[in-house]
């Protein structure tokens, strides 16, 4: 596809991630939710593209460990932008994602005669320091006034735009999608704890919004209708081998042994009944142990009982 | 999931920021904001494109008709709209048949005939909303309220818990769907119904179950096809998609009044909002309905003001 990739190229942002990859590789971690790796699709960077040119939130679609959720801090770590994560759970609220009034603690404070301005007992949260992280330092507060303590940036990565995912959006109260409508459509939302303070993102530099579904539920239509909806497909054998190679090394042997895998896991047809990230952990503990796929093998036998934890059998999988 | 067309000003501002320089990174653009990009022009002449919502209902060609020998048409090909000769309707004299007796035509056979509509007895643009404003519960898990936090402290009352707001969510439900001969002509209704009910409320959080007669009487799942007692977890909201006997032959498989109440009243004692969703007038239900069975009219009228009002008192577990 050719089209300017003024927003998003994958290409040219590369330098970037291989320089903070310099730093952070060979932690060994299992959690692949760094985003240290990814393999794109033309789809899903001309999504990446659109949403930039829109400012509309992508909502991404796909079953487990397809790779919804690491996406978002890929694009993060290539456009140099703050990242912030909030997983969604049945209990979340739609200000949960903005703002946490910590109500308990003010109570002790007037107990004990120690009350401060409402502002102290403001915790601002993903959407707030997406918007706007100078006001969400101040908890809100406008100059001179200054709380007590600042609060404390929760992104790891620093930069002027930012990167929001808002994990699991289906495990929410079918509310929690429509109240954030107008938050996500016009870039701002008021503080009522805070005498309704207003927070308004720079619309010339506003955050880019993932949001990740499982399908557990139907989103509402007005929802859908204010998001791009990208679907990642469950990848085939070689786009499998590819992520592995990326992640783990890629040289020649290798990618014979992450074949090997591949075909001892996804059988014959191609078609896969486990998810990546199951596939990366038998890649990696198949590294690690020096252990090659033989159906008659014990110790692959139990590397394949611990690292696809699914109530059918392996043998079923395969059949 | 189909994308939704985003606005018109999406893909003007995507289009000229991405600035597209083939056809097919054009059309995927416009496919990725719900629309899809149609060639207009017919004439052989340069085409102008139009973007239509992808949504927008299309015109296609019927289609082809069996063993006619012909390649079938293709699904998108164009539609010509141009006038048709006219029809000449009157009615003739046909010349008779050898017998002497017209053959009558015969119809399709009943199983190539198109399925019929179907419009659920809900209207469709508030299903959503009547479907999470019924099933919903109230429960004390919101943000702590400090009024009765301070009333506790100047009452130097110890606290046994933090009183927290109350807070409407969906957490899950039971649904009873009466499978007795009066309700067979709603079957589809019902199938639908359950199926709107797992995708809003949560596949994972939806028990389905059902009964003939009364839920008194047993009830069967897929899990348990032999009928056995229904015992719901304390606090859980039960829907039932039945008519409470109302159509049922006299000498058929209606559950008696008391059997209801007496239903009613257990689910009342595990603390269960039970709620009845009847596909009869008010006129037609039953005079002695049981205070704590709350019952919903279920027809295209009935929307979150009605379901709020019959449901209104509703506190949680």
């Amino acid at each position: 596809m050719e089209y300017d990739k003024q927003g998003f190229d994958i290409q040219r942002t590369q330098p970037v991630l291989d320089q903070y990859l310099t730093g952070h590789r060979g932690s060994g971690s299992a959690d692949r939710r760094d985003g240290l790796v990814y393999v794109y699709t033309d789809e899903i960077e001309l999504t990446v593209n659109i949403a930039l040119a829109t400012g509309r939130p992508v909502l991404l679609r796909g079953p487990s460990g397809s790779g919804k959720s690491t996406l978002a801090r890929n694009v993060a770590l290539r456009l140099e932008r703050r990242y912030y994560e909030e997983v969604i759970t049945s209990k979340s609220q739609h200000t949960d994602l903005q703002w946490h009034f910590d109500l308990l603690r003010r109570f002790r404070d007037a107990q004990t005669n120690h009350l401060k301005a409402d502002a102290n007992y403001i915790e601002p949260r993903g959407l707030w320091w997406a918007f706007d992280p100078t006001g969400a330092a101040r908890r809100g507060m406008v100059a001179p006034d200054a709380p007590e303590q600042a609060a404390a940036d929760p992104s790891d990565l620093r930069g002027g735009g930012a990167v929001l995912l808002i994990d699991e959006i289906d495990k929410a109260d079918p509310d929690l999608p429509n109240n954030l409508l107008v938050a996500l459509g016009s870039l701002q939302f008021t503080v009522p704890d805070l005498d309704n303070t207003k927070v308004q993102a720079d619309r010339s530099n506003a955050p880019l919004v993932f949001i990740t579904s499982n399908d557990e539920r139907d989103l509402a239509v007005a929802f859908l209708r204010r998001c791009l909806v990208l679907e990642l497909k469950a990848p085939g054998i070689d786009r499998v081998i590819e992520i592995a190679a990326r992640h783990f090394g890629d040289t020649a042997p290798r990618r014979d042994d992450y074949r090997e895998i591949a075909m001892a896991l996804y059988g014959k047809t191609g078609s896969p009944p486990i998810s990546t990230a199951e596939y990366l952990d038998t890649v990696q503990a198949c590294d690690k142990l020096g252990v090659k796929p033989k159906d008659d093998d014990d110790v692959w036998k139990s590397i394949i009982s611990a690292t696809i934890r699914k109530p059918m059998g392996f043998g079923e999988r395969q059949a | 999931m189909k994308q939704h067309p985003l606005g018109a000003a999406d893909m003007v501002r995507a289009l000229a920021t991405l600035k597209p320089r083939d056809e097919n990174t054009r059309r995927a653009i416009a496919g990725m904001l719900g629309f899809d990009l149609v060639a207009a022009a017919s004439d052989g002449s340069e085409p102008d494109e139009v973007a239509q919502p992808k949504s927008s209902p299309r015109i296609r060609p019927p289609p082809p008709a069996p063993d006619m020998g012909r390649e079938a048409a293709p699904v998108e090909q164009a539609f010509d709209l141009s006038p048709q000769q006219p029809q000449d309707w009157s009615v003739k004299a046909q010349p008779p048949t050898e017998a002497g007796v017209e053959a009558l035509s015969q119809g399709a056979p009943e199983d190539r005939l198109p399925p019929l509509p179907f419009e659920p007895l809900l209207r469709r643009s508030g299903e959503r909303a009547v479907v999470s404003t019924m099933l919903r519960t109230r429960r004390r898990s919101g943000p702590p309220v400090i009024f009765d936090l301070v009333r506790a402290a100047a009452q130097m009352k110890p606290l046994s818990g933090v009183p927290g707001s109350w807070q409407d969510s969906l957490h899950g439900a039971d649904v009873l769907v009466d499978v007795g001969d009066s309700m067979v002509v709603f079957g589809r209704d019902q199938e639908w119904l359950t199926s709107l009910i797992r995708r809003v409320v949560g596949d994972d959080r939806i028990r389905v179950f059902s009964f003939s007669g009364s839920p008194a009487q047993g009830v069967t799942s897929e899990d348990e096809p032999l009928p056995g007692p229904y015992a719901p977890p304390p606090g859980r909201p039960i829907l039932m998609l039945t008519d409470l006997g109302i159509g049922a032959e006299p000498s058929g498989d209606a559950a008696p009044a008391s059997e209801w109440r007496d239903f009613a009243r257990r689910m009342r004692t595990a603390r269960c909002h039970l709620i009845a969703l009847v596909p009869y007038p008010r006129s037609r239900w039953p005079r002695d309905v049981p205070p704590t069975l709350h019952i919903v009219q279920w027809d295209r009228a009935t929307g979150v003001g009605g379901v709020r009002s019959v449901l209104g008192r509703l506190s949680g577990a």
